[in-house]
């Protein structure tokens, strides 16, 4: 497998001097599915927004298949789907005219037809489809958005707690659906969660993530192992112990 | 108790927003500047209403004299003998009493000529010119000489008795049609604020546009796809003046339809005895319709444009409404506050008038009836570089990641 995201010393400052971000470091392999957790403000969402270029760095470098976030951003753009946190959809449109005004960003005529009639499948909204979006539950909001940045088919798709506030049977439908498309397309995933139990099912290779620092990287299994830990919190709470951030 | 907890929250989260703190400095500052500008406008006025009166005796009968006699009475001493209208630049207005107006005046309604320097009126201050508010001491001298004439009558007699004007305004030697002028000037009062309206419209639909989008969390999923952010801006712009356009078309032709009903109603009403208004031309020229619609095109492009700034830097729908409020009634107050403001004609006023964008049809009227438009060119330049400025302002905010967090004005917490 060959890297297809190098985050570099990567540093980010909000304006007030509040450092989200603090020389962060870390690889995706190609085809890989890589978590980051760590709890609320440890600069995951941060780090995603830069990755998606919505954020600039204030010093170090994401390269996106080969592709600058900093001086390349529009190529970047073309190459990542993006959920962030909370994605909603214009409440106007139908779910129908959502998916058509988003995917009519990037492709035309037949094309265009073929990848609305897979967003349609992938989001299984039925009937739904058809109604505004301001009926729609934020389960079915969330799912709309998602199948969206999975039918441009990118090579990167980056998601921001991808099943925070779904229930039980929405945050399942979601995770079989990234692990289905990683498996027919080979995309490469990076995603964020605070739900530990989440990402131990799902990724391939998780990152800890704490006051901006990454603090442990690794695959699950290993990361318990070094850590002699029975789940993936144990792993985190010993971790930022032993690292004394 | 819950209403009052309600309330308490309402009014903590609109006091303690910084956009709000910034429009209540930013409004009394604003009107305290206007104010200024409407003391220079008021003096001008004053100057004009209270000024000493040339009058040419041409007629210089006994009836003339005598009207000019009555006349000096009637404005506590303030009408001096000249001897031709070339003495105009030491007086307020020039009143040329025509041979045969005694006659006249003993047979029908006699006329007078009047020459009112342009150069020493303010932007709006032709629609009340000084002969027009001389015109109840012209007819009151008249009917005092009348009555002196014949000595067997009283005044009372020659209560009908009427002056006509023929009203001259001279600019830079050149003597202007008063129709012309008027009809400017009131093509340029109601255009002000059409693209005042047109202005206030655009602003608010563009700022919407971007904050309800961030409220709709719809915002960073389009950020996010390969599209330039220029078009993004661009599209909000264009579809808010187009928005604009449409609500003003409504607008103004509901009140159209209104005055319409008006003025069907106001036929039954007998007219005011006493005044009589000169005839004004009807007629608007090409070059002035054209560069009204650049203004408005210039209008709507800067509040587009700024609405655009505002929406891309503000967090949420409160701060934007908070914000974009007061400006509205900013530039309305700009729309009305012009027409009693009294500026006068020069660089400085024609430079403010091009950045604020709605004083601009009363100095382009103004350019049109004076058949000069360097003013208006100047007004027109100066629109144009703020345009321009805010555009790149408004790409540059889309282009920063200011438009994903909002403008931290206190940083992150």
């Amino acid at each position: 497998m060959s890297e297809s995201v190098v985050v570099s010393n990567l540093r980010k400052v909000y304006r007030g001097g509040v450092v989200a971000v603090d020389g962060l470091s870390f690889t995706v392999k190609r085809g890989e599915i890589y978590g980051l957790v760590g709890p609320n403000g440890s600069g995951k969402t941060t780090t995603l927004r830069i990755i998606a270029t919505l954020l600039k760095p204030t010093s170090g470098d994401v390269l996106v298949e080969g592709y600058s976030v900093v001086h390349q951003p529009m190529a970047v753009r073309s190459m990542i789907g993006y959920l962030p946190e909370e994605a909603g959809a214009y409440r106007d449109l139908t779910g129908y005219d959502f998916i058509e005004f988003m995917l009519s960003i990037r492709f035309k005529g037949r094309e265009l037809e073929e990848r609305i009639d897979e967003a349609i499948s992938i989001s299984d909204l039925g009937e739904f489809i058809e109604e505004p979006v301001k009926k729609y539950s934020k389960g079915m909001k969330r799912i709309l958005a998602l199948s969206v940045a999975l039918a441009v088919h990118p090579r990167v798709l980056v998601l921001d707690e991808p099943t925070s506030g779904l229930d039980v049977e929405k945050s399942m439908f979601v995770r079989e659906l990234i692990k289905r498309y990683r498996e027919r397309e080979g995309i490469t995933v990076i995603l964020s969660s605070h739900n530990m139990l989440e990402v131990e099912n799902l990724c391939d290779r998780v990152g800890i993530i704490y006051k901006g620092k990454l603090i442990a990287e690794g695959e699950v299994q290993r990361l318990k192992s070094a850590y002699s830990a029975s789940n993936l919190e144990e792993v985190f709470l010993r971790a930022v112990k032993r690292h004394g951030v | 108790m819950v209403f009052r907890s309600l309330l308490k929250r309402e009014v903590k989260a609109i006091v303690k927003n910084p956009g709000f703190l910034v429009a209540l400095l930013l409004i009394p500052l604003f009107y305290v500047s206007l104010g200024s500008f409407m003391n220079t406008g008021i003096r001008s006025v004053v100057t004009q209403n209270t000024g000493v009166i040339g009058v040419v005796d041409e007629d210089n009968t006994t009836l003339s004299r005598a009207f000019v006699a009555y006349l000096n009475n009637t404005l506590n001493g303030r009408v001096r003998l000249v001897t031709g209208v070339s003495e105009l630049p030491g007086f307020s207005t020039i009143v040329v009493v025509p041979r045969g107006f005694g006659s006249e005046a003993l047979n029908s309604t006699p006329r007078l000529v009047t020459y009112t320097p342009l150069g020493s009126l303010s932007l709006t201050s032709i629609g009340s010119l000084p002969p027009l508010l001389l015109q109840g001491s012209f007819n009151e001298a008249l009917r005092y000489a009348l009555a002196a004439l014949r000595s067997n009558t009283t005044i009372n007699f020659y209560s009908n008795a009427t002056v006509g004007l023929d009203i001259k305004i001279v600019y830079e030697g050149r003597v202007l049609d008063y129709g012309r002028v008027s009809t400017d000037m009131g093509f340029g009062i109601a255009s002000t604020f059409v693209v005042a309206i047109l202005m206030s419209f655009t602003m608010g639909f563009a700022t919407q546009a971007s904050a309800v989008e961030k409220a709709e969390k719809a915002f960073e999923l389009l950020l996010s796809q390969p599209v330039r952010r220029v078009y993004i801006a661009l599209a909000k712009i264009v579809a808010s003046i187009v928005a604009a356009v449409i609500m003003g078309a409504v607008l103004f032709g509901s009140l159209f339809a209104s005055l319409f009903s008006m003025s069907l109603s106001s036929q039954l009403t007998p007219q005011a005895a006493g005044v009589s208004y000169p005839a004004t031309s009807q007629v608007i020229d090409l070059n002035t319709i054209l560069f009204m619609l650049v203004t408005a095109v210039l209008g709507t492009l800067l509040s587009g444009g700024l609405g655009v700034v505002i929406g891309g830097l503000v967090s949420d729908e409160r701060t934007a409404g908070i914000i974009v409020t007061p400006l509205t009634m900013v530039m309305l107050g700009l729309a009305i506050m012009v027409q009693f403001t009294g500026l006068g004609l020069n660089t400085l006023t024609s430079v403010v008038s091009g950045l604020t964008v709605a004083p601009m049809p009363l100095l382009l009227s103004l350019s049109s009836t004076i058949g000069d438009y360097t003013y208006f060119y100047v007004a027109l330049a100066s629109s144009l570089a703020e345009v321009v400025a805010v555009y790149v302002l408004a790409f540059k905010v889309y282009n920063s990641e200011a438009v994903v967090t909002g403008l931290q004005l206190r940083g992150r917490s």
